[in-house]
């Protein structure tokens, strides 16, 4: 598999912080305990971790770029 | 039926298999026994034989269902590493599901007597949450932390990235390569999508734990077939003489029948597959699992003396 520039750098991080780990799952037990249907079943529960540490933080970080850039121009 | 368990169990056998087989095909062969048939299960008039009997879906928990998946793969996709992945995943979860009183009829159709240790309860005739209450009430709870523990002490390199990016993503690069070029997925998020199952498996286990406690309130009862509250779902009454003769005539002509195959067909499809550059093969159960006599074997054979470690 070729990896970009940017992932070489991840890769030198290596690894997530632990208490990421311990945050996503304090979440995905609570929401779960009170919402069954909705991460309790075999699509959303193993995505859950992908969409907590990765996707949501990356689209976070994208519309805070955004809004400096537009702050400074 | 195990619930968290077959969740912990893919990166059990990862550990063990190394660069032999994918990953992504033991999950899909885990996963395969109740993938087209668990939904209807909850709505059946007789939960336990539809879900593990015959007549019913039963045949999906047999050994030879997996085979016959395992060698559609191998003929479609020439991947062996997928083909062993989806077997060896599939064989787990009927494997793991002897245990709860419906128990498996392992060599289905040449037996269709279920093999059963009655740890706990098949408590589907309860419904969904009922059905997750009563397994965390029994010790299908507890053998789902039987595999957390086991995971996690004897297969925790398993779950560390350097471990996914020399072992996980060599055995398949393809279907990996697929996942970060298609939805722009750098190592990292690769790494989460490869951790997330383990995450789902102990996330539900705690979630239905604290609902079997605090919202149904279920009797917590880990003894030896259990829970008391539930009713009875053996799909069997044969005693064990007749389990034991049936089972060993079944598993004679199962083994017989495997044999017929490989000399027939499969191995000629195991022969024209193909097999990923980082998969080294040894010969009998070397060249399905990784274990430490395998490594030591290569070391004997290599001139070089030049051992990848896995």
């Amino acid at each position: 598999m070729a990896l970009s520039e940017h992932d070489s750098g991840a890769r030198r991080k290596d690894g997530i912080p632990a208490s990421w780990y311990v945050i996503a799952l304090v979440v995905y037990v609570t929401i779960g305990y009170f919402t069954k249907s909705v991460l309790l079943n075999w699509i959303m529960g193993p995505l859950f971790l992908l969409v907590m540490l990765y996707i949501i933080p990356t689209v976070i970080r994208g519309i805070v770029t955004k809004a400096r850039t537009r702050l400074v121009e | 039926m195990s619930w968290a368990a077959h969740e912990f169990e893919n990166y059990f056998i990862q550990k063990h298999i190394g660069t032999k087989a994918s990953f992504i095909g033991v999950v899909l062969g885990t996963q395969l026994p109740d993938m087209f048939t668990k939904a209807f299960v909850y709505t059946a008039d007789d939960p336990a034989a539809f879900h593990r009997g015959w007549p019913g879906v039963g045949f999906s928990h047999s050994l030879l269902f997996g085979v016959v998946f395992a060698v559609a793969i191998l003929a479609i996709t020439r991947s062996r590493g997928w083909a062993l992945g989806v077997l060896i995943g599939h064989w787990a979860h009927v494997l793991t599901d002897v245990a709860d009183t419906a128990g498996v009829m392992i060599f289905f159709p040449f037996s269709t007597e279920p093999i059963t240790i009655s740890m706990w309860k098949h408590a589907a005739v309860e419904g969904r949450y009922g059905d997750a209450a009563a397994y965390y009430s029994s010790l299908g709870g507890v053998w789902d932390l039987f595999w957390l523990l086991v995971t996690v002490i004897f297969a925790w390199r398993a779950l560390t990235p350097s471990y996914f990016r020399e072992i996980v993503i060599p055995a398949d690069p393809y279907v990996w390569g697929w996942l970060h070029r298609t939805f722009r997925l750098p190592e990292r998020g690769l790494l989460l999508l490869y951790q997330g199952l383990m995450f789902y498996g102990l996330g539900r286990m705690i979630a239905w734990f604290l609902y079997a406690r605090f919202d149904a309130q279920a009797p917590f009862d880990p003894s030896w077939g259990g829970p008391e509250y539930v009713q009875g779902n053996d799909i069997s009454d044969a005693g064990w003489v007749e389990v034991l003769v049936r089972t060993s005539i079944g598993g004679a002509l199962f083994v017989g029948f495997m044999w017929l195959c490989w000399k027939v067909f499969v191995k000629r499809l195991w022969e024209r597959g193909y097999d990923v550059p980082a998969a080294v093969r040894g010969t009998g159960i070397h060249a399905v699992l990784e274990l430490p006599s395998s490594a030591r074997r290569r070391a004997e054979k290599s001139p070089d003396g030049d051992v990848k470690q896995m």
